[in-house]
């Protein structure tokens, strides 16, 4: 358990010195000093406006939204007990990214603010509810990942029949363009938007710890270890749902985090289903804050989208733990 | 050996100590699994809950844990009805080893047996709990793998580490499925004197057998099982007569039941 409050120490320095690298390395840099003066709202007032207006949203927006993904990834794969439980991988995100286009698309969008994330946290909701039931008691892996795929496609299916029914070629193109995930030009009431949900969903599986570890020995061992599976498997999917609804709501369909990240963790936690939670966000955090400044700095005719550059790094990934699974479940 | 038997009144009995089972009746779809299952196991005993393949004797474990939903029967344990306890009591007071040995992720031996400290409420800080892994890693014989990634051991290792889990609740009463499938001859012995042990401290043990010879021996009762239903239960040798053995097993007795078996060796 030292080991553990170590490692989380560890990533929350981490965590911070990213945080502020993030705000001073861009197109203009900008000095350490200057930076934390311009977040107390002193110094340069166009550095200060830099630094508020669009480089901390974009840091805040990304770290929450890694920190969401993330912990998504380790409780569902606590619940599945299955590593390769991914909320991209496995259909949530796009059928929460499916929620908010028809939104976009039915106009509701315009209405509040509070519509688009409702109708992905909505549609993420469904989606984890059908997957439970498709997946069964007892998902093998291949089962897990057929019912994702399938239900993966249909969600990018009714996406795209809208990107086809859309009545203005701007409208597609901008539709297309926050499907790609991107931190991209994120405000204040981006953050505002997503973090009431966020937290809902963080509470929500901060509650689920106890019940993911007594899972390792099954269903039916955990639940005469006083587990009530219902409840769990209800926190689980609602936690899930509102993180990963909201996080694709701000900042689109952007996969893999929930698969890299505790796939890295899971070692330095003696594999602990509980243990694993915390630093996987942490983690997720440093991750989408690290590869979304990597994109600003990275020298490109166009900027490489987030969920862009996250899918080209984590589908090789999701490969090797394919092969790598299917090893030791032999 | 001697032999605890009581009466077979199969009438709910909540004076009784021990488990009292009464009636079990359960379906699976239009399946009928049990159709009418009564018996007792006395606290301070080892019971044998025996019968072929099929009898519906996991069931009944299963419906002793609070699994099998519809099920219809009365359950008491120390003259409460499991019914009445909450979760948490419930997983206070029963444990259960399962047969096979399912663990999903690559934690060490010593985690693994801590899972058994989860009922109790508080993670493995208070004193009580790190002795009771202790003592239940040592009483299965696994302190030497304490350290070891549980994926990483043998069939035989595994079933002696899910034996400490389960042992490290400190349950009132332990039911096990098949605990000595796997096991090797002197892990055999390891393991029924743990539940012998576990029983003389005062505990109540049920555990499916299928080696007779071994409920011979270990067992003070036995209950034989067929087609969902209760044969008869008492005395291990009595249970396991001529008659009994070639109704239920299909199998008839050469020489004496237990005539072949092992000693721990001195070293």
């Amino acid at each position: 358990m030292i080991q553990d409050l170590r490692l989380i120490l560890g990533l929350s320095l981490t965590l911070v010195v990213v945080t502020v690298a993030a705000l001073a390395i861009g197109s203009a840099s900008i000095p350490f000093d200057d930076v934390i003066l311009a977040l107390c709202g002193q110094g340069d007032p166009s550095i200060v406006a830099i630094i508020q207006e669009i480089r901390l949203p974009r840091v805040l927006v990304g770290g929450l939204m890694g920190a969401a993904l993330a912990l998504s990834g380790a409780a569902l794969q606590g619940l599945l007990r299955n590593p390769l439980a991914d909320p991209g991988v496995i259909g949530i995100s796009s059928s929460a990214a499916f929620g908010a286009v028809a939104a976009l698309f039915l106009g509701f969008a315009g209405l509040s603010i509070w519509v688009l994330p409702m109708s992905a946290i909505a549609a993420a909701l469904l989606a984890t509810i059908l997957l439970s039931i498709l997946a069964g008691r007892d998902a093998s892996i291949l089962t897990l990942i057929l019912a994702g795929v399938a239900l993966s496609s249909f969600a990018t299916a009714m996406t795209s029949l809208l990107i086809n029914l859309s009545p203005n070629p701007f409208a597609m193109s901008e539709i297309v363009l926050w499907l790609l995930g991107s931190l991209n030009n994120r405000s204040m009431l981006d953050l505002l938007i997503a973090f009431p949900f966020v937290l809902c969903g963080v509470i929500l599986l901060s509650t689920v710890g106890r019940g993911l570890d007594a899972l390792t020995l099954g269903e039916d061992t955990a639940a005469t270890l006083g587990v009530d599976l219902r409840s769990l498997r209800r926190r689980v999917v609602f936690g899930v749902a509102f993180c990963v609804g909201a996080s694709v709501a701000v900042a689109g369909a952007v996969g893999f985090i929930g698969l890299i990240i505790p796939h890295i963790i899971r070692p330095f936690v003696a594999h602990g289903p509980s243990r694993v939670l915390l630093p996987s966000a942490l983690a997720g955090a440093i991750l989408v804050i690290v590869a979304d400044l990597a994109i600003r700095t990275i020298p490109a005719a166009q900027e490489l989208k987030l969920g862009v550059v996250t899918a080209v790094i984590g589908a090789p990934f999701f490969f090797h733990l394919l092969i790598k699974t299917r090893r030791a479940m032999r | 050996m001697s032999n605890t038997h009581k009466p077979n009144t199969h009438k709910p009995n909540t004076q009784s100590d021990g488990l009292d089972v009464c009636d079990l009746r359960a379906s699976i779809g239009s399946r009928r699994i049990l159709s009418g299952v009564s018996f007792q196991a006395p606290t301070g005993a080892v019971t044998g809950l025996l019968g072929p393949n099929g009898a519906g004797k996991t069931t009944v474990l299963r419906a002793c844990l609070g699994l099998v939903p519809e099920l219809s029967g009365v359950i008491t344990l120390n003259g409460t009805a499991l019914a009445d306890l909450s979760i948490k009591d419930r997983a206070r007071r029963i444990a259960y080893l399962p047969q096979g040995s399912v663990v999903h992720w690559p934690i060490t031996v010593e985690n693994l047996v801590a899972l058994g400290r989860l009922p109790h409420g508080q993670r493995p800080a208070h004193l009580q709990d790190v002795m009771a892994i202790d003592a239940a890693i040592q009483a299965a014989d696994v302190a030497h793998l304490r350290e070891r990634p549980v994926t990483h051991l043998s069939g035989g290792e595994r079933t002696r580490v899910l034996l400490a889990r389960a042992l490290a609740t400190d349950a009132d009463i332990l039911f096990a499925d098949e605990p000595v499938a796997m096991l090797d001859p002197l892990h055999v012995l390891t393991v029924m004197d743990v539940f012998a042990k576990l029983a003389a401290s005062g505990k109540t043990v049920v555990v499916v057998l299928h080696d007779l010879a071994l409920a011979v021996r270990y067992c003070h009762h036995a209950v034989l099982i067929n087609n969902g239903a209760t044969v008869t239960e008492g005395p291990p040798m009595d249970v396991l007569s001529d008659v009994n053995l070639r109704q239920v097993y299909g199998v008839s007795l050469v020489g004496t039941i237990d005539a072949t078996r092992f000693e721990v060796s001195p070293p």
